[in-house]
């Protein structure tokens, strides 16, 4: 299994564009790891194979390498008398046509259809003509255009002229149409092809929105409206207003008014619009966060405050207040994407530059201890009482190894997993005996840390595995993956109980209430949701972060729910008191 | 007689080490591009070991052993490279030391010939735009990065990350076709 986190690195060195001083610890590592050294190997050797590809490619195929800029050769040309003069004739001639017609002239310019703005993260610009640009606010869009957004993270909105707004998040992609000739550009209709990912519409109520994707026509969507395209089917929410969705497969037409929703598909299943479980779009609280996404929340046991990794910071909030009690900078301008606290809120652990782990005090933000390894940091937990961090640390091609670090005493232990394939996930249970892995080879198990051993390995997921949780109770583990599902297994015999469907993206979060009966669920799909554990339906969708949730935490009273998105956002919501709106 | 039949050992010989070289190019052409970061200096580099492997082959007692040695005569290049050379980023002995080991170890364990099969079947069902930067970055027509950035008008950092995302897709399409090669 590669590991894909220093793939940037490494090829940035094969392309000699590495930093002379980062190449130069580059190459002191690759002596002293072998492991590092195969993985430059194996990626050169992969390089030989796609350049013989290319080349072969090249010799058989005309090169399209001139379409993506075209560029036509110069070429001297002899002015003669006769040349000036023609020239002349038809720029009088150009000039006279252009002050007879000059209101049809401005017709067959290219208009803009709409604009970009509010880019989050990678964001580029498919022209028909091949050309690829990065996106910039402002930016006009025209006929044809596509928008691809990247990674979690990446985001942004369409706006046209009418003010319709469409929010894209992460790994989505859609196209504009291609110019009507002789339509007014005013008086169109806005249009839009999703081919793949999640948008969000925002129309005033009258005016219309066309959204399209290869298993259904939505057409005068009003209101706001979620609209995911997927491989094989396409899901439609209207939170507000209305949408008459169509079935392509067949033609048929339904209504979709808030608080229901549809999938099509190309079955000829019931095609039906369906109520949705309670939602919310309103948060009780709402904070912007400027140092950048969120990626980790954590209630202190008193409910008073809320500590949470965002950007390159990790802060503290008084919830009475608002105000900020102290913010952390462990590692400056790079993004913190582990971050991990204690139950009991006294303790919490950040990665930084990826081969350290500092361990701060939750209640001063006071750093206590750093453990540093010359492999990279891939998952850390710690313990409900503080006591213990877990961190897993891989290097390519060698066994994973997780450290337990006794943070009072300060002794170290060693867990062996004997899998070569990068932890992605770790949690432990209340008790701080039960530790459970998850890795990136899809296999969960379940350790007994007292005794460095392993209790029991669950059946190999069929999915990515993308987060963790277990109940207070250590009864159950619950397993987030990529599809967006989520399977309830109980712990005791490792038997499947649940499978919560709902999530239409990778499940990246999750947070049982303290009284085990509840699971809180973030997704990369924008909402978070709240599950009945043993009745096995969803009991609310929270839907007011505009891309992926990457967060969720339960106040201790279990009334309240935190929830840290990509879009910089921190909201806080009534899990008990909630109402539709 | 004598002379036609060492004649006819010599031919034989010279299509053997033809076809080694062959067999072996990738893997030979990786150690040497780990060393370099160059293609046209490995290219060189390549060039100048197939002569030398030509030139010494009687001292070859099978084939098996053709592959570590064939690569310590290319260790022994990249460092004859070094000595001559402008450019800065060649590696140090200990470094190229270091490769040749790794090299020698990935070979035992993931034998290129099969990777190599999987990795252009993969390759050639790249969709339309993904096909294009790869083919564009490794046909000589963008041979670095920032050439490829401004051909496509988009940042260095963009088409790194769509590099990674295409040989993220590319590593899942390969493991995948070995996995069936090996249920299969």
């Amino acid at each position: 299994m590669r590991d894909w986190d220093e793939f940037e690195l490494l090829q940035k060195y094969l392309d000699g564009v590495l930093p002379a001083n980062e190449g130069a610890a580059l190459e002191v590592r690759l002596k002293s790891e072998p492991a590092l050294a195969a993985e430059i190997v194996r990626m050169s050797r992969d390089e030989a194979i796609c350049r013989d590809w290319a080349v072969a490619n090249a010799a058989t195929t005309p090169s399209e390498s001139n379409t993506i800029q075209p560029t036509k050769p110069v070429t001297r040309r002899r002015f003669s008398l006769a040349w000036i003069v023609a020239a002349s004739v038809v720029t009088l001639f150009a000039l006279f046509v252009a002050q007879l017609d000059r209101a049809s002239r401005s017709v067959s310019a290219p208009r803009a259809l709409a604009f970009l703005e509010d880019i989050h993260g990678i964001v580029e610009v498919f022209s028909p003509n091949g050309q690829v640009r990065a996106a910039e606010p402002g930016q006009p869009l025209f006929a044809g255009q596509e928008v691809r957004t990247g990674e979690e993270g990446s985001s942004t909105v369409l706006r046209w002229q009418d003010e319709t707004k469409l929010q894209l998040a992460a790994e989505t992609h859609v196209k504009l149409p291609t110019e009507i000739a002789n339509t007014n550009a005013k008086n169109r209709q806005p249009q839009v092809f999703v081919s793949e990912g999640v948008v969000s519409a925002d129309v005033a109520t009258d005016r219309s929105l066309i959204i399209l994707s290869d298993h259904a026509e939505l057409r005068n969507a009003r209101g706001r409206i979620s609209f995911v395209s997927l491989q094989d089917e396409t899901f439609v929410e209207t939170d507000s207003g209305f949408a008459r969705l169509m079935r392509k497969s067949d033609g048929t037409m339904i209504d979709v008014h808030p608080g229901y929703f549809a999938v099509a598909n190309k079955d000829r299943a019931p095609f039906r619009p369906n109520k949705a479980p309670q939602r919310q779009n309103k948060p009780r609280h709402s904070m912007m966060e400027n140092t950048g996404p969120v990626t980790g929340l954590m209630f202190d046991p008193e409910g008073a405050s809320l500590t949470g990794a965002a950007g390159d910071a990790v802060k503290r909030w008084d919830l009475s207040s608002g105000k900020l009690v102290w913010t952390l900078r462990p590692q400056k301008k790079k993004q913190i994407r582990n971050f991990t606290s204690s139950q009991d809120g006294k303790m919490l652990a950040v990665a930084v530059d990826e081969r350290a782990v500092r361990v701060f005090d939750a209640a001063t933000g006071e750093d206590l201890v750093t453990y540093r390894s010359n492999k990279r940091v891939t998952a850390t937990a710690l313990s409900s009482d503080s006591r213990i961090l877990a961190v897993a640390w891989h290097a390519p091609r060698e066994t994973t190894e997780i450290h337990l670090y006794d943070t009072t005493l300060g002794i170290e232990r060693l867990l062996v997993t004997g899998q070569n394939s990068p932890i992605q996930s770790l949690a432990f249970g209340s008790s701080g005996d039960m530790l459970v892995t998850a890795n990136a080879d899809r296999t969960v198990k379940i350790w007994d840390v007292r005794v460095l051993t392993m209790v029991r390995a669950l059946p190999k997921h069929s999915h990515d595995i993308r987060s963790l949780a277990i109940s207070p109770d250590e009864r159950f583990i619950a397993i987030g993956d990529r599809v967006g599902h989520i399977r309830i297994v109980e712990t005791a015999t490792g038997s499947e109980r649940a499978l919560l469907t709902g999530h239409l993206r990778d499940v990246v979060s999750m947070s049982f209430s303290p009284d085990g009966l509840r699971l809180a669920s973030g997704s990369l799909d924008g909402t978070a949701r709240i599950w009945h554990v043993s009745d096995r339906r969803e009991l609310a969708a929270f839907k007011g972060h505009k891309n992926a949730v990457n967060a969720v935490a339960f106040s201790q009273d279990g009334r309240t729910l935190a929830t840290g998105g990509a879009d910089r956002a921190v909201m806080l919501w009534d899990v008990l008191t909630r109402e539709r709106k | 007689m004598a002379d036609e039949r060492s004649l006819s050992e010599q031919g034989v010989r010279q299509s053997q080490v033809a076809r080694l070289l062959m067999q072996h190019r990738s893997t030979l052409y990786g150690f040497i591009y780990a060393c370099v970061r160059n293609h046209d200096d490995t290219e060189d580099i390549l060039q100048n070991v197939s002569v030398a492997v030509t030139e010494s082959i009687a001292q070859l007692l099978s084939e098996e052993g053709f592959l570590p040695w064939a690569r310590e005569i290319a260790r022994r290049r990249v460092l004859a490279y070094r000595r001559t050379a402008k450019r800065e980023a060649v590696c140090d002995p200990e470094v190229v030391q270091a490769l040749a080991e790794a090299a020698d170890q990935l070979e035992r364990e993931e034998p290129v010939s099969i990777q190599r099969t999987a990795l252009m079947a993969c390759l050639e069902s790249l969709p339309g735009e993904s096909r294009k930067l790869i083919a564009m970055r490794y046909d000589g027509s963008a041979p670095n990065v920032s050439d490829l950035a401004r051909r496509f008008g988009r940042s260095v950092q963009s088409i790194y990350a769509q590099i990674k995302r295409i040989k993220s897709a590319l590593r899942d399409c390969v493991g995948r076709r070995l996995m069936l090669e090996q249920s299969g």
